[in-house]
């Protein structure tokens, strides 16, 4: 899990761990990173994906993926 | 139907939802078992990430962070300078920073592990004396630093209830292919010796760049060796070094440095290291000793 994580580009990786390990509010952690609370989301959404490829443990199907992914970012 | 936006899924695996919002939610998945299961996976991502990144990890990660405030900070001072000198910004840039920094109260929060954004600046600042220390000119502090790096990541890795490894393997071979692809540089591992059995590899973190680290067996003890890049790679045979209570033997190879270390007597865990380095004389026909 650790060595998937350091394998995230820089930005994701940032955005991830400010609020997991952090504990920021995605608010706080999109002031911090000085980004949009929209860029946060979609770089949460793009580390967490990236972390279940590497690590080789789907977190859900590519069926229920494809449901979540209509959910979109409105602000 | 009321319409639910992906921000809503991961402010609520993150906690960032008030308790109304998160009992709604919750209704939701009620009906949406797909949502839930997702919502479920995320919340055990999270876990796994705070379980791999406790202590010394988490440390070594959240030096970028702080680098990037650091940037941040740099950049909006650098916006405030530019100012024309009678207009002021409606809020001290620092502060506001510094405010955003601050971990607030989290609705049902309980892994708040950061401490607060002083100490964080300081520890980047450690971060880059350390790797000052590092250069690669300073050869007899780059035997001391290998040593430390070593000790620290045997302490936090090889500790009991720790898994020591992220690949478990006994193949040296496939322990370099994992260990080259994830740090994205070429890993050599020496032969193993006969007195000791290969565990396995993990990512380690150290100053400025992660490091490999393989773990082995030897008397029923494990042995936590730290591989490292080096930009001077003149060979070295193993020598003791003292670091933080313990000592480590390190060496250089064909590139990079070595620190080996285990709850053994010194004697036999140099002895281990001079069988790592060179156990059919392979190494010093490769590259002739130079020191360090």
């Amino acid at each position: 899990m650790a060595a998937a994580v350091r394998m995230l580009p820089l930005e994701f990786r940032e955005a991830l761990l400010i609020v997991v390990l952090a504990g920021f509010t995605h608010q706080e952690a999109a002031s911090a990173l000085d980004i949009s609370l929209a860029t946060l989301i979609a770089r949460l959404t793009k580390a967490r994906e990236r972390v279940a490829a590497l690590t080789r443990m789907p977190l859900v199907t590519e069926a229920e993926a494809r449901a979540v992914r209509h959910l979109r970012v409105v602000k | 139907m009321e319409t639910w936006r992906l921000a809503d899924l991961h402010a609520y695996v993150d906690d960032c939802l008030e308790t109304e919002q998160r009992q709604a939610f919750e209704k939701r998945m009620a009906q949406d078992p797909a949502l839930a299961r997702h919502a479920a996976a995320w919340r055990a991502q999270n876990s796994a990430i705070r379980a791999a990144l406790d202590g010394e990890g988490a440390r070594a990660f959240s030096i970028s962070i702080v680098r990037h405030q650091n940037e941040v900070v740099s950049r909006r001072s650098a916006a405030i300078s530019a100012r024309p000198s009678g207009e002021q910004p409606a809020r001290s840039s620092l502060a506001a920073v510094a405010d955003a920094a601050r971990p607030s109260s989290k609705v049902g929060a309980t892994h708040a592990l950061w401490p607060p954004l002083s100490w964080r600046l300081i520890l980047a600042v450690l971060s880059i004396g350390l790797a000052c220390v590092w250069a690669p000119a300073a050869t007899v502090v780059s035997a001391k630093g290998l040593a430390e790096a070593d000790v620290a990541a045997f302490r936090a890795f090889a500790r009991p209830g720790v898994a020591p490894v992220e690949l478990a393997t006994g193949d040296r071979t496939e322990s370099e292919a994992w260990l080259t692809m994830r740090l994205m540089h070429p890993v050599h591992l020496p032969a193993t010796p006969s007195t000791v059995a290969l565990v396995g590899a993990r990512i380690a973190p150290y100053p400025g760049a992660a490091a490999a680290f393989v773990v082995y067996r030897s008397q029923d003890r494990p042995l936590g060796l730290l591989v490292q890049s080096l930009d001077a790679p003149a060979p070295r045979a193993p020598q003791l070094v003292a670091a933080d209570g313990g000592h480590a033997a390190v060496w250089t190879w064909r590139g990079q440095g070595f620190a080996l270390v285990g709850d053994l007597d010194a004697a036999v865990l140099l002895k281990i290291a001079a069988d790592f380095f060179d156990p059919s004389g392979e190494a010093a026909q490769a590259m002739p000793e130079r020191g360090w």
